[in-house]
């Protein structure tokens, strides 16, 4: 062996050394895979730091029946102008019907939503009466105050509606009831529907004044072959038209409940 | 308990109304003066929780407000500058419908509400349209609101506007008589409402926390600045033109002006006392007039 080869030996021996040091001295930063227990129990330390989903849900529901709760306080704070133009509509309903003999289709599309059209005055006379500052202040929400006086409304409607049904059904047995219920449930969530657009971007009681006026108006005047058209319409049209507006009822309560309700007074 | 603003700021579009308000409140009565267009409403609407700030924000005793929410909401009392008031409703059940949105519980309610119509001295109305009351009952009506759910921070805007002498006494002895215990934050531009009873008087000045002092001190601060003198009608527009006067009384050896100047107007001026008054001149002057 040449002296060159002994050199080159003892430089490979001394490379091995060191690199079986330099292995042993990394041992020290080795981390220890952790068992199952030792897992758990730092699963239960940062629990308490974790926002829970469980909590959330239970601050929507009270949210929720907060919504309800007001609702049925707010009943009994309805002004007696709204109980009694809609008492009007009423009688006018069963004079058209009964006396008038008129088309028992044609006053349900007419009548359908003309409680919800008249109580969105209730719903916004906070603006009207210059409550709205002073009612953001309070511990119920705002939106949950529209919210709760929108549902009261529609709550109110569905039943007039409901009650305008049976009476129907009894008064002309030969009604069809799927018409019958198409008849009132379309214009019923249409006009909700706008309603909620009215409420989230207009907050115009002019403009619901006219909403109103453009309704009834329509309504008394329209010729009966536009409402023949009307009453004769592919149910798919129906169905269509109450899918949407109930979509977009939904995505506005949404909207509405998660605060997109700014106040726009400035000083 | 304590409320702290940090760099408070609110603005619209380009116009910047609140800038960097930084101030801790503790209880008492704090008044805010400002003329008008001040910042004075938008900063009691942020800490009424009417209005969200740009940025900044404000803690309850080290805890956000836009976090606490309705917790923060349960705990305050406002009285806002303009408040309509539902005119069909009786006082009596004007109030209880209030309960209702303040959560109060209905037996509750009824107690409480028997209880600040007595204080507001609404009482024996109880049963009146709210639409058929003065400017000052409708105050009343207002401030009794405020009360109802025991509010720990009591918020007023401007609640004499309008009123007659006789109903801003009434007001604020009323205010007086409930601020114990309480942050009450009472905004006005009537400097006589604010100087008996504010602790400290915050002064803003375009969007801007200008100054934060007891009265006392924010009067030495005055010093040497007002000056009364007796001047011959002739010379009446001369120093109105070049000084801030604020009185003038006619008298038989001519006309009294108290003026308010950093130096000695006149050799014959005499050092007056200053007050309140003066203060919101000193502030406020050139922005109104100009």
């Amino acid at each position: 062996m040449s002296r060159y080869q002994n050199e080159d030996m003892e430089i490979d021996e001394t490379l091995k050394e060191l690199e079986r040091e330099f292995n042993l001295s990394f041992t020290d930063y080795d981390v220890q895979y952790p068992n199952e227990e030792q897992m758990m129990m730092t699963i239960e330390q940062l629990r308490p730091l974790v926002p829970q989903k469980k909590k959330q849900w239970i601050a929507k529901k009270s949210g929720v029946s907060n919504i309800l709760k007001k609702s049925i306080y707010e009943f009994f704070y309805i002004s007696p102008i709204f109980w009694s133009i809609n008492g009007l509509f009423l009688i006018i309903f069963f004079l058209a019907a009964l006396v008038g003999k008129e088309n028992p289709y044609h006053l349900m599309i007419i009548l359908a939503p003309l409680p919800m059209l008249t109580g969105l005055f209730e719903v916004l006379k906070s603006r009207q009466d210059g409550m709205e500052e002073l009612e953001r202040s309070f511990l119920f929400s705002f939106q949950e105050i529209i919210l709760s006086r929108l549902f009261i409304t529609g709550a109110f409607n569905l039943v007039i509606n409901m009650i305008l049904t049976a009476f129907l059904s009894l008064v002309y047995p030969q009604m069809e009831l799927g018409k019958l219920l198409l008849s009132w449930i379309t214009p019923f969530t249409l006009i909700t529907a706008l309603s909620f657009l009215i409420v989230n971007r207009l907050r115009n009681i002019y403009m619901i004044t006219a909403w109103n006026v453009i309704w009834i108006g329509c309504g008394f005047i329209s010729v009966s072959s536009f409402m023949d058209k009307l009453e004769n319409a592919p149910v798919s049209v129906y169905v269509m038209i109450i899918v949407v507006a109930i979509l977009c009822i939904l995505g506005r309560m949404m909207k509405m409940y998660k605060g997109d309700f700014e106040y726009e007074a400035v000083d | 308990m304590k409320l702290l603003i940090e760099q408070l700021t609110k603005e619209f579009g380009d116009k910047k109304v609140l800038n960097q308000i930084d101030l801790e409140l503790t209880t008492g009565v704090y008044g805010i003066l400002g003329a008008n267009g001040s910042g004075k409403t938008t900063l009691m609407r942020i800490l009424a929780s009417v209005m969200k700030p740009t940025s900044g924000r404000v803690l309850l005793d080290g805890e956000d407000i836009a976090v606490l929410k309705e917790q923060y909401r349960d705990l305050i009392g406002y009285l806002p500058q303009q408040v309509g008031l539902y005119k069909s409703f009786k006082a009596e059940k004007f109030l209880l419908y209030i309960a209702s949105l303040k959560g109060i519980a209905k037996e509750e309610a009824k107690v409480k509400v028997a209880e600040v119509l007595e204080l507001v001295g609404l009482g024996e109305y109880k049963k009146e349209k709210i639409g058929k009351f003065s400017g000052g009952m409708k105050r009343r009506i207002g401030i009794a609101q405020a009360l109802l759910n025991d509010p720990v921070i009591l918020i007023v805007d401007e609640p004499t506007a309008g009123l007659d002498p006789k109903e801003r006494i009434r007001f604020r002895n009323l205010l007086s008589q409930i601020s114990s215990n309480r942050i009450v934050l009472l905004s006005t531009h009537i400097v006589s409402d604010i100087e008996y009873i504010a602790k400290e008087v915050l002064i803003l000045k375009e969007g801007q926390l200008v100054k934060k002092e007891t009265p006392q001190k924010l009067l030495h601060g005055l010093k040497q600045k007002v000056w009364s003198l007796v001047v011959q009608q002739e010379e009446v527009l001369s120093f109105q033109r070049n000084y801030r006067v604020s009185n003038i009384i006619r008298l038989e050896e001519g006309v009294h002006m108290r003026i308010i100047h950093e130096g000695k107007p006149h050799s014959r001026a005499k050092e007056e006392t200053p007050n309140l008054e003066d203060l919101y001149l000193y502030y406020f002057d050139e922005e109104e007039s100009g």
